[in-house]
């Protein structure tokens, strides 16, 4: 699934050294003021402004391990710069993306989906066309696995899961995921609607719960332990 | 003697009379007396054995008698001494007894007394889970269809505001 995307990822930063032979020859300073007309998400343009030309081409090799079918799982993907860039854009500002979307959006037909991603993920560069690609053909089960897996894999991410009776609003959603974010780096909250927890919300930490349910207020009123 | 024959007494008549008698005092004395009276000593010496015998008899049947009330005068001592041995095993027995009875009274009292009471707490255990389920049940539906969509959002909000703390 994430082969379309690093495809066009690695595409466009070969394309852009291609142009800027000298790049790994250049202060941070300078990278970083010549990376701005390189289309690639944030991370990735601070990525190739702290690296090494022999550690990037170390890393394209990796890339390419993937490309080619490899598990990223199995691969010395652990506190890599390239991955941990790709970890931080995932579960950064694509899952802020993701986050945009409404929830009977996987429902949509296709072209409707088309539509709303267009909307959502702006340009027409190669990695926004295989962002745009990966929002409309996957679900979000899909997508979210996929960044569970690649955050497990480079950095021992925690898995969150946040239970909500309703629908959120993006804010909300948005400032959640933020400080869920800061307080397990690199974990991608997942949200999940469960209409049984009646109010508030629930999380699930690696397997720990915290709960601030109704349903578990509810419980805790109506238990032995609370009346004896 | 020819006066006494005058007067018609035959002196050989009172002769013979006085040697008749003599001789019939003699035959009777021989015949008669003697063994009468030898008869009479023998009644008089079996009368005298039988009184004898009867004193002896007496005499055996005093000290029997006497014998037999010490047998028995013994016998009713001991005999009120195993009554009374008896009735105080009796007594300490009853009491015993009573003091077991009323362990067991007691133990069964007890016993019975832990039974109602868990019983009890089982069934006021039963009625509290029955009551709270009751209570959920109703809290839940009233929660789920009655609660205006708004509050559930702001119980999220609330809630997430109260996490952040």
């Amino acid at each position: 699934m994430l082969q379309p995307f690093l495809s066009a990822l690695l595409y466009e930063m070969l394309a852009f050294m291609g142009k800027h032979q000298d790049l790994f020859e250049k202060t941070g300073d300078e990278r970083m003021e010549l990376l701005k007309t390189l289309k690639v998400p944030e991370s990735f343009r601070h990525y190739l402004s702290t690296l090494s030309e022999a550690h990037f081409v170390s890393d394209v090799k990796l890339v390419l391990q993937v490309l080619n079918g490899a598990d990223v799982a199995q691969l010395p993907v652990k506190k890599n710069a390239f991955f941990t860039a790709l970890v931080e854009f995932f579960t950064g500002p694509f899952a802020g993306k993701l986050d945009q979307l409404a929830s009977n959006y996987y429902l949509q037909p296709y072209e409707v989906r088309g539509a709303q991603a267009k909307e959502l993920i702006l340009g027409e560069s190669r990695t926004a066309i295989a962002l745009h690609d990966l929002i409309v053909n996957s679900s979000y089960q899909e997508i979210a696995g996929t960044i569970e897996m690649l955050t497990k894999a480079v950095s021992e991410a925690s898995f969150v899961l946040v239970q909500v009776p309703r629908e959120i609003d993006t804010d909300l959603k948005k400032e959640m995921r933020a400080a869920l974010l800061a307080e397990y780096p690199h974990s991608f909250p997942t949200f999940q609607i469960n209409r049984g927890l009646l109010g508030g919300f629930r999380i699930f930490v690696n397997g720990r719960s915290l709960d601030h349910s109704w349903f578990s207020r509810i419980a805790r009123l109506t238990s032995l332990k609370t009346v004896s | 003697m020819d006066g006494l024959l005058k007067l018609g007494i035959d002196p050989w008549h009172i002769l013979t009379y006085v040697v008749n008698t003599g001789v019939l005092l003699a035959v009777l004395t021989y015949v008669l007396y003697k063994p009468l009276m030898k008869f009479l000593d023998a009644r008089r010496d079996q009368i005298a054995a039988s009184v004898d015998e009867a004193r002896l008899l007496k005499e055996q049947l005093d000290a029997k008698s006497a014998e037999a009330q010490q047998a028995q005068a013994k016998f009713e001592a001991e005999l009120k001494k195993e009554t009374d041995n008896l009735r105080q095993f009796l007594q300490d027995r009853r009491a015993q007894l009573e003091t077991e009875m009323s362990t067991a009274r007691t133990e069964m009292m007890q016993k019975a007394q832990a039974d109602i009471d868990s019983k009890k707490e089982e069934m006021i255990k039963e009625i509290e889970v029955t009551l709270l389920d009751l209570m959920k049940k109703i809290i839940l539906d009233i929660v789920q269809h009655k609660v205006p969509e708004d509050v559930v959002q702001a119980s999220i909000k609330d809630s997430w505001k109260t996490y952040r703390k």
